[in-house]
C-alpha cells in the first residue's frame, strides 16, 4: 500500500531557452551598453503533473540550479509560471518571478494532474563585461507529493 | 539476535523500497542557454570640418589647422586589453604635407597620441578592454611645409578600425 502511494506524482517537462546576445542588443549602438535583461517567451517550457490519486492529492513545485561550469557570475536567472495549463486539478501561485538559487524553492503549488503549465524565464545581469562565449544552466523542477 | 536482525534488515528494505519509488520521475530538468557573441561596434559623430593651412608667422613653417569639432564611440566585449584601434586613409597625402589623428582613449586603454594617417594602418588607441563609452574625442591635424607649395583642396576618407590587439 505505502509503495504505491509513494510513487505517485509524475513530473515532465519540454521545451527550454536558448537565447542570442548580439550587437542588437545594444542599448543605443555603439557607446553603449548591453540591455540588462532578457525574457524568453511565456511559453518557453512547459509543465505536466500526472499520475495524482485524484484531483485533492496536494503537491508542490520547487524550483533550483545546479552550478557547474559554463555560466557567468554576473547572471541571475529567475522563473515563473504564465499559465494554468489544463486538467481536473487545480494550481496556485508562481504567477511573479522567482529568482532561481542552488537551493529547492517553491514556485507554484496544486492538486490532482494538470498539465501544459507554461513557464517563463528571465535572465538579468546581462553587460559589455560577459565575455563572447555560451553559457549554460540546467535548471531542476522537483514536484513534491504533499500529505 | 537473529529475529533482530531479520527484522532489522526487513525494515530497511522496506525503507529503501519506499525511497527508491518516491523518487521515480518526480524530477524534470531543463537547459537554459545564452550565446552572447563579439560585439565590436564603433561610431564616429560625423565629418570633421575642412582644414586650411593658410598662414605662418614670418620665419616659421606655415602654422597648422586643428579640427575637434568630431567624437567617436565604441562598444567592445574583446576582453581585456583585447582589442585596439587603428586609422587609415584612402591615398596617401600630398608629398609635405601631414595629416594627423589623435584620438581620446577610453576608460583602461592608452591613445597613441598625435597619428600620422597614412595608406597603411597605425595603430591609434591600444590596450582596449570590455567597455562601452561615447563621445569621446577625435582631434585632426594638417601640417604642411614651405615645400608643399600651393595645395588644391581635396579629401581624404579615414578609416577607424577595431581589431584584435
Amino acid at each position: 500500500m505505502l509503495l504505491t502511494k509513494a510513487e505517485a506524482i509524475d513530473l515532465s517537462t519540454t521545451g527550454g531557452w536558448t537565447e542570442t546576445i548580439n550587437e542588437f542588443d545594444l542599448v543605443s549602438g555603439a557607446g553603449s551598453d548591453l540591455v540588462d535583461t532578457y525574457e524568453s517567451a511565456t511559453d518557453a517550457a512547459s509543465m505536466t503533473i500526472s499520475s495524482c490519486t485524484g484531483d485533492t492529492d496536494n503537491w508542490r513545485l520547487d524550483v533550483r540550479r545546479i552550478d557547474e561550469g559554463g555560466w557567468h557570475g554576473d547572471f541571475t536567472i529567475y522563473v515563473k509560471r504564465t499559465s494554468d495549463g489544463e486538467g481536473t486539478g487545480s494550481v496556485s501561485g508562481g504567477f511573479s518571478y522567482l529568482e532561481v538559487t542552488t537551493t529547492d524553492t517553491q514556485l507554484f503549488s496544486g492538486a490532482g494532474d494538470r498539465s501544459n503549465i507554461s513557464i517563463q524565464y528571465k535572465l538579468t545581469g546581462m553587460s559589455i563585461n560577459v565575455l563572447p562565449d555560451t553559457y549554460s544552466k540546467t535548471i531542476t523542477f522537483t514536484v513534491v507529493d504533499l500529505p | 539476535m537473529l529475529k533482530n536482525l531479520l527484522i532489522g534488515m526487513a525494515v530497511l528494505g522496506f525503507v529503501l523500497g519506499i525511497s527508491i519509488l518516491a523518487m521515480a520521475d518526480n524530477i524534470a530538468t531543463q537547459l537554459v542557454s545564452y550565446e552572447v557573441t563579439a560585439i565590436n561596434e564603433i561610431e564616429v559623430s560625423g565629418d570633421p570640418g575642412a582644414l586650411v593651412v593658410n598662414s605662418a608667422t614670418a620665419g616659421s613653417e606655415p602654422t597648422d589647422d586643428t579640427d575637434n569639432t568630431t567624437t567617436w564611440d565604441i562598444t567592445t566585449n574583446g576582453g581585456t586589453d583585447g582589442k585596439k584601434l587603428t586609422g587609415a586613409i584612402d591615398t596617401d597625402m600630398p608629398a609635405n604635407t601631414t595629416l594627423e589623428i589623435n584620438l581620446t582613449a577610453p576608460t583602461g586603454a592608452t591613445s597613441s597620441g598625435d597619428v600620422t594617417l597614412s595608406t597603411t594602418a597605425a595603430d591609434a588607441v591600444t590596450l582596449i578592454d570590455s567597455v562601452a563609452e561615447s563621445a569621446l574625442a577625435i582631434t585632426y591635424t594638417l601640417s604642411a611645409t614651405i615645400a608643399a607649395g600651393v595645395v588644391a583642396q581635396a579629401s581624404k576618407t579615414v578609416t577607424l578600425t577595431l581589431t584584435d590587439t
